[in-house]
């Protein structure tokens, strides 16, 4: 398990369910991380942009700006931050479209909190601001 | 159902219009082989007995005039052996006529009133027989006796030149006749079959058109099945989303739970569990009943209620829904009059729109719930200052799973459903429900349920029950 350090991983979560936004602030918390919530695609988009983070959670379904529009915007401006799409809908074309819009992973509702975790891992691994 | 029986028509008309082709087919081949049988009957009979009666007749009277010359060559001249002869020959074919005239009669159809054949030949018989010994006993020098015998076998040959005459007559009556005859059997038949093939068209005509509606009455079931089978994998796929994100919750929560040591933050999972679990069942009972109400068939209980009874029941219930929120709720009931209703639907329908509208306001403003009653219609509408609804989300706010932009957390307001369930149990009343502005800004949802017809002139004025509660409750 990753170790608590004096600069944690900034993680940013997108996410217009509170208590699901609630859970990941608290399960990132809890694994180490430093994360932002934002709950809406424009309050993401601006909280992105606002300061570097090392990951995104970013929900598909967003009121406003979906997460998928968010992330193809960010990856047009050049922004490389490594971004886990989670989604409610188990459909194939969501998961095509979320990939090729620059996602690196797709993690389907219900997910397994230790998948999330492995996931949050791998990606900000070789960090910086990793352990 | 009437619309199933409806659709059955066509079907029954197809088969109707089948049955009367086959049979007007059959028709036609009937009426076409009698009226064939009866013109070749006419024709028949025409060519074996009419036509040939005055034909034989004709003989008849031809021969009898060869025989009369004959006769006068042996009269003029002397009555030699070989004119003797020749004059028995023509005798002999007149009997021969007179044979052939008897065979034609004896396979004749209707010999009443024509002279018969006995009495030709008695008369043919009867002049051979005066004038043959007279020919025999010929004296040049005396022809009295010759020229009597003469005079009364003339006599008998006139009477049978006459006969003949009125057979030939008779003949060619009935000959003309017979032709008559033919061509009306062939005009008559001629009219049936145009009219027949007349209603053979008609027949087709009606064929074409039950097929046509057969087509069109498939292909609209097919459509509609197609529509309502679409709308189910749409629900079923909504359904299941609005399901993953409790049970997101749910598993991260109690995974969470397994990870976190401290007593204080595990007892808060906990109890986060069981909100959750509490929200999701209120989930799966809106699915459940959207389900149920498929078809606007809600189930309804319907009794006849007081409005203003049922409005003051809702406008207690709407308070303590709202008390806990940081809005007022200010009542305006003014009501009269009867209406026949299930007064747990209408409340769970005010209640979500009340509930909507608490959700949109913002802190500090008021909701308003007003009733009157307008053209026999109960008008409940609930007002907000929320940012209102942009025109083109106007009516699919009530479609199930809707979200609007802009809306805040959207489970505050349950899982998308509530308007849905709202306006299931509306229409299940034979109701309507809108969403309008409110002048000023903000939102109304207007409900108009109608009353029942024949109480409402009665009871108007007599129960008008006018509350107004709210604006001290800060």
């Amino acid at each position: 398990m990753a170790t608590m350090t004096t600069d944690p991983r900034r993680a940013l979560i997108v996410e217009d369910d509170g208590e699901i936004a609630d859970l990941l602030k608290r399960g990132l918390t809890l694994h180490g991380m430093d994360p932002t919530v934002a709950s809406d695609g424009s309050g993401g988009l601006a909280a992105w942009m606002s300061q570097p983070f090392d990951i995104i959670v970013l929900d598909v379904m967003l009121p406003g700006m979906d997460g998928i529009e968010l992330l193809a915007e960010r990856r047009a401006a050049g922004d490389r931050t490594p971004v886990i799409l989670l989604t409610a809908h188990d459909d194939d074309r969501v998961r095509e479209r979320g990939l090729a819009a620059g996602a690196q992973a797709f993690l389907i509702k219900p997910f397994a909190y230790f998948e999330l975790l492995g996931c949050l891992d791998e990606l900000t691994m070789g960090t910086a601001n990793g352990s | 159902m009437t619309d199933a029986s409806r659709q059955q028509i066509p079907w029954r008309l197809g088969v109707i219009t089948v049955g009367a082709l086959l049979i007007a087919v059959a028709a036609v081949g009937v009426v076409g082989i009698s009226i064939n049988r009866t013109v070749q009957n006419v024709v028949e009979r025409a060519i074996a007995f009419d036509v040939e009666l005055e034909d034989n007749a004709d003989d008849l009277r031809v021969a009898i005039l060869d025989l009369r010359h004959f006769h006068r060559n042996l009269i003029f001249g002397e009555p030699l052996a070989a004119r003797v002869e020749a004059w028995e020959e023509r005798y002999r074919a007149v009997l021969a006529e007179i044979d052939e005239l008897e065979a034609l009669i004896a396979t004749g159809v209707d010999p009443v009133g024509l002279p018969t054949t006995d009495e030709l030949r008695a008369l043919a018989e009867a002049y051979y027989l005066v004038f043959k010994p007279a020919v025999d006993a010929y004296d040049p020098d005396d022809r009295t006796a010759f020229e009597m015998a003469s005079d009364a076998g003339l006599a008998q040959l006139n009477t049978l030149e006459s006969l003949a005459e009125t057979l030939d007559k008779e003949g060619e009556a009935r000959a003309t006749e017979a032709f008559r005859a033919i061509d009306d059997a062939v005009s008559t038949g001629n009219w049936i079959l145009v009219v027949v093939i007349a209603g053979l068209i008609m027949v087709g005509g009606a064929l074409g058109f039950a097929v046509l509606r057969m087509i069109q009455t498939s292909r609209r079931l097919v459509t509609a099945q197609q529509n309502v089978s679409r709308a189910k994998t749409d629900f079923i796929a909504e359904a299941s989303h609005e399901l993953r994100t409790p049970l997101t919750v749910l598993r991260g929560n109690a995974e969470l739970g397994l990870v976190v040591e401290d007593e204080r933050e595990r007892t808060k999972i906990l109890r986060k569990i069981v909100a959750e679990a509490q929200r999701m069942s209120r989930v799966v009972n809106d699915l459940l009943f959207l389900t149920r109400s498929d078809a606007r068939s809600v189930p309804l209980d319907l009794q006849d209620i007081e409005a203003s009874e049922l409005l003051e029941d809702v406008a207690g219930r709407a308070e303590m829904l709202i008390r806990e929120r940081p809005v007022d709720l200010v009542t305006a009931i003014e009501v009269a009059g009867t209406l026949r209703a299930d007064a747990t639907r209408v409340e769970q329908a005010v209640l979500i729109v009340v509930d909507n509208a608490a959700n949109y306001s913002p802190p500090g403003e008021s909701v308003e719930l007003r009733a009157r009653i307008e053209d026999d219609t109960l008008l409940i509408e609930v007002s907000d200052r929320g940012p209102g609804i942009p025109q083109q989300e106007r009516t699919r706010i009530f479609e199930r799973f809707f979200r609007g932009d802009g809306q805040p957390s959207h489970r505050a307001s349950g899982a998308g459903l509530g308007l849905a369930i709202a306006r299931a149990n509306v229409e299940g009343h034979g109701g309507t429900i809108a969403a309008h502005d409110r002048p000023g800004g903000g939102t109304t949802m207007r409900i108009g349920l109608p009353l029942s017809p024949s109480r409402v002139r009665a009871d108007v004025g007599t129960r008008t029950a006018p509350v107004m509660h709210g604006e001290d409750a800060s």
